[in-house]
């Protein structure tokens, strides 16, 4: 009998099918099978997320909902459901952790997560795509979403292999034949390559992952610097980063679209109030602290200005957060010009050390 | 022969002498100003020679080099530019002149024809120039000391502007400056030189105390304090050199109050050698709490620091013990500010127990103490 090979290290991408409108047609016949948006209710809304029947018409995550309607008019638009989306992503949650270490599961979004199932595979005892298969079915059954799973060596390619066939796609790729599969597809599809590089790459002849992997790497150092053979190291499906479950988001944020520019302070500390909740919210639900606050504003012609505060000790505590968030914003507001849109966000988010340092005035 | 173009602000200097005091007043210059105008340095005349002044409207920084005025004015010049130029110029007389009708600095040197397109000296925002208000006078050396050893304990937290600030504290029983973050609280008593009838917490940035040991460099004497009527500035002035500040606004912590009153155990020790067994140790501290663990021996005191995947380590100092014995965990940054400015060749370290504020100060002496709250931990 052959033996099997393991894989060095079976890597899990799981990627949950048009998150946002999956729930809403799940708990809502009425919903099933036709074109839905989740979008605000403001006139300046922007869609969060579009069914696929919807996508068949051109609709996009984050294209103004003005212009959905155009290519789209009889999309029915329904208002976002966070605490809905939060429940579902943690009945997801909890069936991952029947096959992976807490440690082991790394989310990337409410509906995006990595998942190191090596300990299921190494002996042989199940195989990469038994354990994928069971997950989806899981997914299906209990909470009764689809999502699309790429497994491979790597979680590059496991990334690229769940995008390549959705929605409810299982894509495998085995050690060895990585560059194989990546070779066809677009260089758009390496993370990290952004718009101008790409058309750098253009210019060069490089169409394809598979001409970014032959490509002379003299050359491309020449061109990118030391980029271009991290680049170039991806696009042969090489990639060893971990997955960590330990490692926290890198920022949290929110913000608001205002129905119409607003300059008045009073208005934009009352928004600034509630976007101070609504991410710290997160934080705590998170069981991290955050070391920066920032606020972001966007002015009537779009310009972006950003400020931040900086703190020397994290913190998870509301009032703190709004007061830091207040003092940015008052460093970026200083020629109270109208605003479109306020953020407010916060980074540099730790988790909270056992050791405690204690204060001298409390 | 034309017509002779009208000049203003005519003088010869010496490069090297405007180019030490154009980086220092370079410091008040911000890097991001929403007003153009205060990129530019002002120059004038004065009877001492050319005054230079820079601001950022919350710190503002003057200094006066000796020139041989020939014909007095005043202009504002880009300072990153002229600072940049004159720093590269060979060690020959500078001649300076001003075309008043088109605002163009001349700068003739050895070789250099230069000419700088100026802003009128009217456009610079009026400096607070208080020479009214309650003034009191500190020794240069003591004060320049006394805020060595305080300022790196104020906050830079601007999320409590308060703490981002050094205290001045004036009283019938002399001066204090104090600095804390919350965690560590720095204070130090200035040796007075007579009383003053001014009582006053003045809460003045850190930053800008920074500032005065370079801006009051080759300066000797008194230092003249000035606090305006409106108590919202504070001006201080060495020789012919000033630094003027914005004050903060806002009611100061009652440091006294968490000034340890009684210890249980007491540590002396010699201050470079725990310094550098500190400085060993902690990198080995490298969570974000830093935590260096000190415990008493007999003859001596022990460091250890430890961190999951880099390593740990373990030291000796020799000390002399009284009182109980101890183990405590502080964040070791806070230890190496303390014992970085401590001027003695010993310290005193004073305990009350693991989870009570511990003090360091020089042996016997409360003219600096440096206290710092404790990290808690599992021993």
């Amino acid at each position: 009998m052959p033996r099997v090979e393991p894989w060095p290290r079976t890597i899990l991408h799981v990627d949950l099918d048009a998150f946002y409108t999956s729930v809403h047609q799940r708990d809502q016949d009425r919903l099933r099978g036709i074109p839905v948006a989740v979008a605000g209710s403001s006139r300046r809304a922007v869609v969060m997320g579009a069914s696929y029947e919807a996508r068949t018409f051109g609709v996009r995550s984050a294209m103004p909902l003005h212009e959905a309607l155009q290519v789209c008019p009889q999309l029915t638009v329904v208002p976002p459901d966070h605490a809905r989306y939060r429940e579902a992503s943690r009945q997801v949650h909890a069936i991952f952790r029947r096959w992976a270490a807490p440690e082991k599961i790394e989310a990337v979004a409410l509906d995006e997560a990595y998942l190191d199932v090596t300990a299921r595979t190494r002996h042989g005892t199940s195989t990469p795509e038994e354990v994928a298969r069971r997950i989806k079915f899981t997914v299906h059954t209990e909470v009764g979403l689809t999502c699309s799973v790429g497994a491979a060596p790597s979680k590059l390619v496991a990334k690229i292999a769940s995008g390549s066939r959705k929605p409810d796609g299982l894509v495998i790729v085995p050690p060895a034949t990585e560059a194989d599969f990546l070779a066809p597809l677009p260089i758009g599809v390496v993370p990290g390559l952004g718009p101008k590089t790409e058309e750098r790459l253009r210019l060069m002849g490089v169409r394809t992952v598979g001409d970014l992997a032959d490509y002379d790497t003299a050359r491309l150092l020449q061109v990118f610097g030391t980029s271009g053979a991290v680049l170039q190291r991806l696009a042969q499906g090489r990639d060893r980063e971990p997955v960590d479950g330990t490692r926290p988001a890198k920022t949290i944020s929110a913000e608001t679209t205002f129905e119409n520019d607003v300059s008045d302070r009073e208005t934009l500390e009352t928004a600034l109030r509630d976007l101070t909740d609504r991410v710290t919210e997160r934080l705590v639900a998170e069981g991290v602290r955050a070391r920066t606050i920032y606020v972001k504003l966007k002015l009537p012609d779009f310009r972006l200005v950003s400020r931040q505060v900086s703190r020397t000790s994290p913190t998870d505590d509301v009032e703190t957060i709004f007061r830091a968030a207040r003092s940015a914003l008052e460093k970026s507001h200083l020629e109270s010009r109208p605003v479109r849109l306020l953020g407010v966000g916060l980074s540099g988010l730790v988790h909270p050390q056992p050791d405690l340092q204690m204060s001298l005035f409390d | 022969m034309g017509i002779r173009s009208q000049t203003a602000l005519k003088l010869t200097c010496q490069p090297s002498t405007l180019s030490s005091a154009l980086q220092i007043v370079s410091r008040a210059i911000s890097t991001r100003t929403t007003l153009p105008i205060l990129n530019n340095i002002l120059l004038e005349t004065t009877s001492e020679g050319l005054a230079l002044t820079a601001t950022n409207l919350e710190i503002g920084i003057r200094k006066v080099v000796a020139a041989e005025v020939a014909e007095e004015g005043s202009t504002t010049v880009p300072a990153r530019l002229l600072t940049d130029f004159v720093g590269t110029l060979p060690e020959k007389d500078l001649e300076m002149a001003l075309d008043l009708s088109t605002q163009t600095l001349s700068l003739k040197c050895a070789r250099f024809d230069t000419h700088v397109k100026c802003i009128e000296a009217e456009e610079f925002p009026p400096g607070p120039r208080p020479d009214e208000g309650d003034r009191l006078s500190i020794p240069l050396d003591e004060l320049l000391a006394a805020i060595e050893q305080t300022q790196m304990a104020a906050s830079t937290d601007e999320a409590r502007p308060v703490l981002t600030g050094v205290l001045l504290h004036i009283d019938r029983d002399g001066q204090t400056l104090a600095a804390t973050d919350g965690h560590r609280l720095a204070v130090r008593k200035l040796q007075a030189r007579g009383g003053s009838d001014l009582e006053a917490r003045l809460i003045v940035p850190a930053r800008a105390l920074a500032e005065l040991p370079r801006a009051f460099r080759g300066e000797s004497g008194e230092v003249e304090v000035i606090v305006s009527k409106a108590r919202n500035q504070i001006f201080f002035r060495a020789g012919t050199s000033e630094v003027t500040s914005r004050l903060i606004d806002g009611t100061y912590p009652n440091y006294t109050q968490v000034i340890p009153t009684k210890s249980s155990t007491t540590v002396k020790v010699a201050t470079s050698e725990l310094n550098q067994t500190v400085r060993a140790v902690s990198l080995f501290a490298r969570d974000s709490a830093n935590v260096i663990r000190l415990k008493t021996e007999t003859g001596g005191l022990v460091l250890s620091a430890t961190t999951n995947e880099v390593g740990d380590s373990r030291a000796e100092v020799s000390a002399d013990v009284e009182g109980s014995d101890i183990q405590i965990a502080f964040n070791a940054r806070y230890i190496l500010d303390a014992l970085a400015v401590a001027a003695e060749d010993h310290v005193e370290l004073l305990f009350d127990g693991p989870l009570s504020p511990g003090l360091i100060r020089p042996p016997g002496s409360d003219q600096y103490l440096y206290v710092i709250m404790p990290v808690r931990v599992a021993m």
